[in-house]
């Protein structure tokens, strides 16, 4: 019977993952191909961004900031210094998560309200020095013409960047990467550890979870796949300025997070999938997409408040192995 | 033996002294009882034993070491363990999972084992799986391992908290005011499970207003009164001290 089950699960991921590689095949159309792009960052960062909001329950506004920091330190990398793009993409991941290992440090002693507006002000506060350091960043300006990433040729293998369908695959790899970390960390003594945290600090404490270091654990990992996103939108884009860190794509996120369903695996994924495609979708009818939208997530938030991952009679989180 | 020493314990809120130079001891393998009036400073000392507060003055010493001031969480490694007087379990999860969740100090795997999911990882899991199991055969809650603990009667979440508690391995088990709110049945089941516990060896520190639960059960009693210990003794002893039948009842009684 359970052999039975597992047969089917694996069967079910290889025709998901065989379809996810023909989808440039399917889908010529270049438009819907950025837009599929966009859901896969999207993908990284809300996953990301679900393990210190979903699953440690900590109101975190910092997130843009770390998505903006990898994208920068790979933009400077390469623009400046002509680092790889791979080099770039594995320094970003690191500086973003250093940055956030510092902020953490001291954001995470604080609770509640407390913590929420601490680290939105730091999340500003490198939008500014983004902004201020034109040395550096150039400022508003921002920083043009960042090279597409080198092209990839590994025997039968090779990925040409000219190409959209390329980064296509580039971040469905990176996509599948970062839900393949949060699941694990999910399945484990972490993510328990996690969700001990949000459901009864006094008593995670209490049974020896250290608390604050298993926040900076979430907020440090949520931290490097948002900066693999940076690095990868950098590269893909190929413009960036300080607008990056704009308070309305950590409303995007959030949005994308609340309504897939936060502290669950699929989520971050369909509300990252739904909420790139639907903006676009509903600008068929001009002047009312924004209304429409808005009412949308009214309702949206009023019938299922814990998201969509509800309306399966799942509950809160996904039903874990463990 | 003495697995826990309170030395001149004392703790003040701006001005109210809860606790005021407390000297006790508690033996390895026994049941003591801590009982008093309300305000009489018994959750304090729970709070200040456990780390979640930080003493005025005086020290605690566990097993030769000195506790007093640690995080929380570095107390319950050394094998402390308490349950609250206000009943708190993780609402979203099953008692299956709470139990393998409160299993996290018996469980070393680091992060990259976690993300490379290595064969001892998997072999911990599965050595808490069967862990858990026995705990909840233990406490009698195998019937319910599959209900979300939100849904669980006060009684079974009561028992759920215990099972918690011995499922991080507790060397000494702080249990504040267990029987509160049961009935006659699931009083006696309560007691029951309390000597259990001593049997396999966890010393027990127990507060409890109950006096059927604390006199049947314990092998010393503490009474405290305003901060002060006022009365150290066994059962027998302390129903008989004119001090106590004092600060319970007024002098009139006495």
């Amino acid at each position: 019977m359970k052999i039975h089950f597992l047969k089917n699960r694996t069967v079910i991921f290889f025709i998901v993952f065989l379809i996810l590689l023909g989808v440039p095949f399917l889908i010529k159309d270049n438009y819907y191909l950025h837009l599929i792009i966009l859901s896969g960052i999207f993908t990284i960062l809300v996953s990301g961004y679900n393990l210190i909001i979903g699953y440690v329950g900590f109101f975190s506004l910092a997130h843009t900031a770390w998505f903006g920091i990898g994208a920068y330190t790979s933009a400077l990398l390469s623009t400046k210094l002509g680092v790889s793009f791979w080099v770039g993409l594995l320094a970003a991941g690191i500086l973003s998560s250093f940055f956030s290992y510092l902020i953490g440090l001291v954001t995470l002693r604080l609770r509640g309200h407390a913590f929420i507006l601490v680290s939105f002000c730091f999340a500003e506060v490198i939008k500014l020095i983004s902004i201020n350091w034109i040395g550096l960043t150039q400022g508003p300006m921002g920083i043009i013409a960042i090279p597409p990433p080198g092209n990839i040729n590994f025997y039968f293998f090779s990925l040409n960047f000219s190409a959209k369908s390329s980064f296509y695959y580039l971040i469905l790899f990176l996509s599948l990467l970062s839900i393949y970390v949060v699941s694990r960390l999910n399945n484990s003594r972490y993510g328990r550890a996690f969700i001990a945290i949000r459901e009864n600090e006094d008593l995670a404490k209490s049974i020896g979870i250290d608390t604050f270091g298993h926040a900076l654990v979430a907020f440090v990992v949520g931290a490097f796949l948002a900066g693999l996103a940076g690095s990868f939108y950098s590269h893909y884009v190929s413009v960036i300025s300080p607008e990056l860190f704009g308070f309305q794509y950590m409303v995007t996120m959030l949005i994308m997070l609340y309504i897939g369903g936060r502290g669950t695996i699929m989520g971050p994924i369909i509300g990252a999938m739904l909420f790139t495609g639907l903006p676009e979708f509903l600008r068929v009818s001009k002047g009312l997409r924004m209304p429409i939208f808005g009412l949308i997530l009214v309702f949206a938030i009023l019938f299922m408040p814990k998201g969509i991952m509800q309306l399966k009679g799942m509950r809160w989180r996904t039903k874990n192995k463990w | 033996m003495s697995l826990l020493d309170i030395e001149d314990l004392t703790k003040n809120f701006s001005g109210l002294v809860a606790l005021n130079d407390l000297n006790f001891q508690v033996r390895k393998g026994e049941i003591l009882s801590i009982i008093g009036p309300n305000g009489a400073g018994k959750t304090t000392l729970f709070n200040l034993v456990t780390g979640f507060l930080k003493p005025s003055r005086g020290k605690i010493i566990y097993e030769g070491d000195e506790i007093t001031g640690r995080k929380t969480n570095d107390i319950a490694k050394k094998g402390i363990i308490r349950t609250f007087q206000i009943t708190k379990v993780f609402p979203v999860l099953t008692v299956m999972e709470s139990i393998r969740t409160a299993h996290h100090l018996s469980t070393k795997y680091g992060f990259f084992a976690t993300l490379t999911n290595t064969s001892s990882k998997k072999n911990e899991e599965r050595e808490i799986q069967e862990n858990s199991k026995k705990i909840l055969n233990f406490v009698k809650l195998h019937n319910e391992k599959d209900v979300l603990s939100v849904n669980l009667s006060y009684g079974h979440q009561r028992l759920l908290e215990v099972a918690i508690a011995l499922a991080a391995k507790p060397r000494l088990l702080l249990l504040d005011e267990p029987a509160t709110g049961m009935n006659q049945e699931e009083m006696k089941s309560i007691m029951e499970l309390i000597l259990k516990i001593r049997e396999i060896g966890i010393t027990i520190l127990l507060v409890e207003h109950n006096m059927k639960v604390v006199m049947n059960i314990s092998d010393r009693i503490i009474v405290l009164n305003y901060g002060v210990k006022i009365a150290e003794g066994s059962p027998k002893e302390i129903q008989g001290d004119k001090k106590v039948i004092e600060s319970y009842l007024g002098k009139g009684f006495a």
